[in-house]
């Protein structure tokens, strides 16, 4: 394990002693044990080679505060702009809900972490930091020992949105170096659907780092259609970032779609873990990733078949401009007794300019012998002969490219199911793609 | 499958072929490893101080260093203290013909299946074989002389070559590269050297055979193969090791300088002895092997068909420098029974326009465990650089693993980099298509097998390509679970 | 030279031939036809004794040995062929390479001498004509890239090389266009002596036009509902298969 590169002063034992964390012990003494054992990787620990902390961490001087923040106008402003339009909203700011719970029916429950601790005590004792590991995660132990509130969504048997639930993750960041903790729990249970979108922006320029962590439960034949997208650069560089940990519990016979874009952050790191821990399940992970001018994004993926008879297809795509660094690494494992799994991952990237970086390490770890696996990774430029072809049909340069590379995304995009926020993205990304 | 699990408990106790023990009377060192063993090698082969020097250097800087942990394999802590760090055939002859060879290594070369003299007539491959660590005869000499082509032992060339030595060994892989590096260079008992000079084609094959044969002994050759500018050289490396107990150590270091318009091509058939199949005894194989294209339009190419060792460790490598240059990396690594290796390639893309293909096939069968790990890095300047990489893996049972770690990095954007790999078993409706045509479970897999690996044979000079196929037969007979 | 008795035999549990019963003599060709899941390609991999399929009753005896004791290669080595509907794919394993493992192993197993690379190759010459194959196919990796119809023509070439005593082709006809489908009927034609015989499964009657049957079968859900001459064909053709069932259902 890495060694811890430096203390950051607001995070200390007082902080701990004073939170009402939702955590009890022992799970809460542990975690912030694991934290401090831990200690933040520097560069040198084989999962963050590419994504220096230091700089960030040192930016870090206040915690976000427990109580409650209002809105600012640029906030409303760009909330109010923000698709699916016509969804159940619950709003977050630095990580805690504006309000306590958001009506949908008797079945669906969409509240607080707070209020859910009081209306569904036994769901939050029996699934509450169980999966997400604060062993060797700092950032998880982080997460799980400060974590005061938060977004809890409860799904009944055989229970389904009408229409999307949105979360819509405010990072008040008019403050310089707010540290804030996020955590999200959803359980989904027997034969339940939902679509589910989140969006993270951030309402100024300044430096703020979130912690977040999520569980996402999907009971057997339950369906889980996810959209995650991170875009903090709405209104003019932002230098807001977040360490993005997750982990989706896939048991018998269920499916999840989790899909993430990424448009613009100073550093993002998504930990995006997908467990079968039982079989028949179908898990798909789908990624898009746009780091820009003096942007990192970094997508750590895990598929862990434990069981057998699953099957997993990982999908990434990487444009990389100005000197934006993407990183991929992406990990199949196949344990011993998961024999008959098919699981598959790709990852495709676009260098759009001499100084942008990509770092892909796809991986396999394989234990059974009666399997299907493959991976693929390539990194190129957007294909010569089809620029030639567009521009001999009149089309120039600039607006070529910009076709080109928006149907590079477009395999990513699909997967978002909304077209209200197919189109939007689409709409950010051409914003974006200043060539 | 029954039937197949019969056949498996059957071949996974066929005994290692090459494992038997030549009676040659030897010049033991004590086990042990201080700067005094450093110096004692040194002396006995009466080394230039610079020599000395740099071992020193390297043995000192050993000390300072940690042995390497991130690679996927397991094995007890090895002691360096409880190896002979030098072991030569007592009698030394300066051998003037294949008559004077002593006829008990010459018996072990013919169980070996690489009688020199028939090599000679049949083959017209010149061969420099070390047995243990020190070489014992080079053929063919006096023919590659003409042509200006130097093929000698390292000790030899240090003598007669000091000048070529001096520039190149340690060019490119310094003496502090890593933990095994370092220890090679300061106890390296001998290896092999050639420099093909300016615009010559070796007509032939230029190959080594190496043999672990005393017991504790760690083997530390060093190879050093210089194509200067317009050269091609084709170089064959072949590994046995007797059966013993104890795990023996191999830390080999091998480099390899392309200049303008050059070409070398590096090919290994390793079958060092692997352990029995509770995983006791084996070679503990941890080798450096790169090579520089330093050269524009010069091109490095390794071959490799590995079945045997306890542990590998080993990732040869090409750092492309000269504009145009070109790197290949063709792998056909087997693991069974308790046998782990994590092996691969490094692609360092540097200069323009610069190309790798990297085609590895790994088998794993038995508990073994098999792990490729490879890097493609372009670095900013490489402008054009081209890579692909094909990684497959095939596993025989339920209770081995295939790992695959490739790391991709890319800096410039004018890069085209393409990695793809698979894994899978042999597929039952192959097998039942083969035994419908009567061909039996055993046969079916060498097929499929051979078929799988073709493209990396393809590599091999005909007379290794067939040894290979039989290697991987005998490593994998009947493994399908 | 064959013949099953009562032959019951499932698939995961699942009951797919529920009693056949068929004598097949040398020198004959019987067809036999059957609607979608009536058990067709069910009886040929069970005579090539493909495990995933347990037979559960009766028997089956080829030239008075009981099939169902040997493995797959030794029922191959008695001279049993089958003409896969799926031929599958070997990648880096040419054609010529997997015929002579085939032959060798096939001679070796009779106590004979691997047969000499240039007999090999005289043979393969003559038998690679029968089928119109062209040569660049054989050194090709096996089957890979190959189109439906050079798949399947590989498999009759095979077959040619392979000389069994009784072959079963199992929907060979199944995506041929009809030039494709002349030529490996005039392959069978040809190989076809008063010493084997063969056993052609098909879903249409167009084969039996090339290929003209002695015994025509029909099977519907496991069983040999009804055997006739090669004019059964016809009448099936007409009529289709509900009128078999019909008619079992009413007798």
């Amino acid at each position: 394990m890495s060694k811890q590169v430096l203390d950051i002063p607001v995070l200390n034992k007082k902080l701990f002693a004073q939170m009402q964390t939702l955590a009890q012990n022992p799970l809460r003494d542990s975690s912030w044990k694991n934290f401090l054992q831990s200690g933040f990787p520097s560069v040198k620990h084989e999962e963050w080679r590419f994504t220096p902390l230091e700089n960030s961490l040192k930016k870090i001087q206040k915690v976000s505060s427990p109580d409650f923040v209002s809105l600012s106008d640029d906030a409303e402003k760009i909330i109010a702009s923000l698709e699916p339009i016509d969804a159940y909203r619950i709003i977050l700011v630095n990580g805690k809900p504006i309000s306590n719970s958001v009506k949908i029916s008797d079945e669906i429950s969409l509240l607080s972490l707070k209020e859910a601790q009081k209306n569904f005590p036994e769901i939050i004792k029996e699934h509450f930091g169980k999966y997400l590991t604060t062993e060797k995660e700092t950032f998880n132990a982080l997460n799980t020992a400060l974590t005061n509130d938060g977004v809890f969504i409860h799904l009944k048997k055989n229970s389904q949105t009408e229409k999307p639930i949105h979360i819509i993750s405010v990072h008040d960041n008019r403050e310089e170096g707010i540290y804030s903790t996020s955590r999200i729990l959803i359980v989904a249970e027997e034969g339940a659907k939902a679509h589910i979108v989140e969006t993270h922006i951030s309402t100024a320029e300044k430096f703020s780092l979130q912690n977040l962590g999520a569980e996402i439960i999907v009971k057997p034949n339950a369906r889980i259609e996810y959209h995650l997208i991170q875009h903090f650069s709405l209104l003019g560089k932002s230098e807001a970032s977040v360490i993005d940990s997750r982990q989706v519990v896939l048991e018998k016979d269920s499916f999840c779609n989790f899909t993430t874009v990424s448009m613009s952050g100073a550093l993002i790191r998504n930990n995006l873990h997908m467990l079968f821990n039982a079989q028949n399940g179908e898990g798909h992970l789908y990624g898009l990733y746009l780091p820009s001018k003096n942007e990192l994004i970094d997508n750590h993926s895990l598929v862990d078949h434990a069981m057998p008879n699953c099957f997993s297809n990982e999908f990434y795509k990487g444009i990389m401009t100005e000197n934006g660094k993407g990183v991929f690494n992406g990990k199949i494992m196949v344990r011993k007794d998961a024999q008959k799994t098919n699981a598959y991952q790709n990852n495709r990237n676009l260098l759009l300019s001499d100084d942008a970086g990509l770092n892909a390490k796809p991986q396999l770890e394989i234990f059974a012998d009666d399997v299907k696996c493959s991976h693929g990774a390539t990194s190129g430029q957007l294909d010569e002969d089809a620029m030639f072809y567009l521009r001999a049909r009149g089309i120039g340069e600039f607006e070529a490219k910009k076709l080109l590379t928006l149907a590079f995304a477009e395999d990513v995009l699909v997967q978002t199911k909304h077209e209200g926020l197919h189109n939007q993205i689409d709409k950010w990304i051409e914003e974006k793609l200043s060539f | 499958m029954e039937d197949s699990d019969k056949i498996l408990d059957e071949l996974t106790t066929t005994e290692y072929k090459y494992g038997f023990v030549s009676d040659i009377e030897q010049d033991i060192l004590a086990k042990g490893l201080n700067e005094d063993v450093v110096r004692f090698i040194s002396a006995k082969k009466n080394e230039p101080e610079w020599l000395l020097e740099w071992r020193l250097k390297a043995y000192r800087h050993w000390l300072t260093m940690v042995e390497p942990t991130w690679e996927n394999v397991h094995y007890p802590k090895i002691d360096y203290q409880s190896y002979h760090y030098y072991a030569s055939p007592k009698v030394k002859p300066q051998l003037a013909s294949m008559d004077e060879v002593d006829p008990e290594i010459r018996k072990t070369f013919d169980k070996l299946g690489i009688s020199l003299v028939e090599q000679m007539r049949l083959a017209g491959v010149a061969v420099d074989a070390v047995l243990d660590s020190v070489s014992v005869v080079t053929t063919f000499k006096d023919k590659l002389r003409e042509l200006g082509i130097i093929f000698c032992s390292m000790s030899e060339a240090v003598k007669e070559h000091p000048e070529l030595v001096k520039k190149y060994m340690g060019s490119v892989v310094p003496s502090t590269d890593n933990y095994f590096a370092a220890l090679n260079t300061a106890v390296f008992s001998d290896g092999s050297f050639v420099y093909v000079p300016k615009g010559v084609r070796c007509p032939m094959e230029l190959s080594t055979y190496f043999r672990i044969n005393a017991a504790n002994t760690g083997q530390f050759e060093r190879t050093l193969i210089v194509a200067d500018e317009g050269s091609y050289v084709s170089y064959l490396e072949g590994c046995t090791a007797p059966m013993r107990d104890e795990n023996q150590l191999h830390a080999a270091v091998v480099e390899l300088v392309a200049h303008d318009n050059s070409e070398i091509k590096y090919s290994t058939v390793q079958n060092w002895y692997p352990g029995d199949k509770d995983g006791k005894g084996g070679i503990f194989n941890f080798v450096t092997k790169r090579g520089i294209c330093s050269g524009v339009n010069s091109k490095i190419s390794w071959t490799q068909v590995e079945t045997g060792s306890a542990i590998t460790w080993k990732y040869p490598s090409v750092i492309l420098k000269g504009d145009n240059s070109i790197g290949e990396f063709y792998s056909v690594a087997v693991t069974n029974n308790m046998q782990q290796a994590d092996t691969g390639t490094k692609m360092i893309h540097i200069g323009k326009n610069t190309k790798s293909r990297i085609v590895s096939k790994g088998i794993s069968a038995g508990s073994s465990q098999n792990s490729y790990r490879g890097l493609v890095r372009i670095n900013k300047k490489a402008t054009n650089a081209q890579n692909f990489s094909q990684c497959d893996s095939l596993l025989m049972t339920d209770h081995c693993g295939a790992h695959t770690f490739p790391y991709i990095e890319v800096n410039n954007t004018s890069a085209k980099v393409e990695h793809e790999a698979t894994t899978s078993k042999i597929g039952e409706d192959i097998l039942f298509y083969c035994n419908q045509r009567g061909i039996g479970n055993e046969e079916a897999v060498n097929l499929i097998v051979n078929g799988y690996c073709k493209e990396v044979f393809n590599q091999l000079p005909m007379e290794f390509a067939v040894e290979a196929q039989k290697l991987l037969a005998i490593s994998l007979e009947g493994s399908v679970g | 030279m064959l013949e099953i008795r009562n032959l019951k035999a499932s698939v995961e549990g699942k009951e797919i031939l529920k009693g056949i019963n068929l004598k097949v003599n040398a020198g004959e060709i019987h067809a036999i036809m059957g609607p979608n899941g009536s058990g067709k390609s069910t009886l040929a991999s069970v005579l090539a004794g493909k495990q995933d399929y347990t037979v559960t009753d009766g028997e089956i005896l080829f030239e008075g040995k009981n099939l169902l004791d040997m493995k797959i290669e030794e029922r191959a080595h008695e001279g049993i062929f089958l003409a896969f509907q799926y031929p599958v794919e070997i990648p880096g394993v040419s054609t010529v390479n997997f015929l002579k493992t085939a032959v060798n192993e096939t001679r070796k197993a009779k106590g004979l001498a691997p047969i000499e690379a240039k007999d090999f190759l005289a043979t393969m010459r003559e038998k690679m004509k029968l089928v119109e194959m062209d040569s660049k196919l054989t050194s090709r990796a096996l089957n890979e890239g190959f189109s439906g119809g050079e798949k399947k023509r590989n498999e009759v070439f095979q077959m040619a090389m392979l000389e069994p005593k009784l072959a079963i082709l199992d929907e060979t006809d199944s995506g041929l266009d009809i030039d494709a489908l002349r030529i490996v009927a005039h392959g069978v034609n040809t190989l076809r002596n008063k010493n084997n015989a063969f056993i052609v499964i098909t879903h249409y009657q167009r084969l039996l036009d090339y290929i003209v049957p002695d015994f025509v079968h029909v099977l519907s859900d496991g069983k040999i509902v009804k055997s006739g001459t090669k004019d059964l064909a016809f009448e099936l053709e007409e009529k289709g298969y509900d009128w078999v069932k019909e008619e079992t259902i009413n007798s």
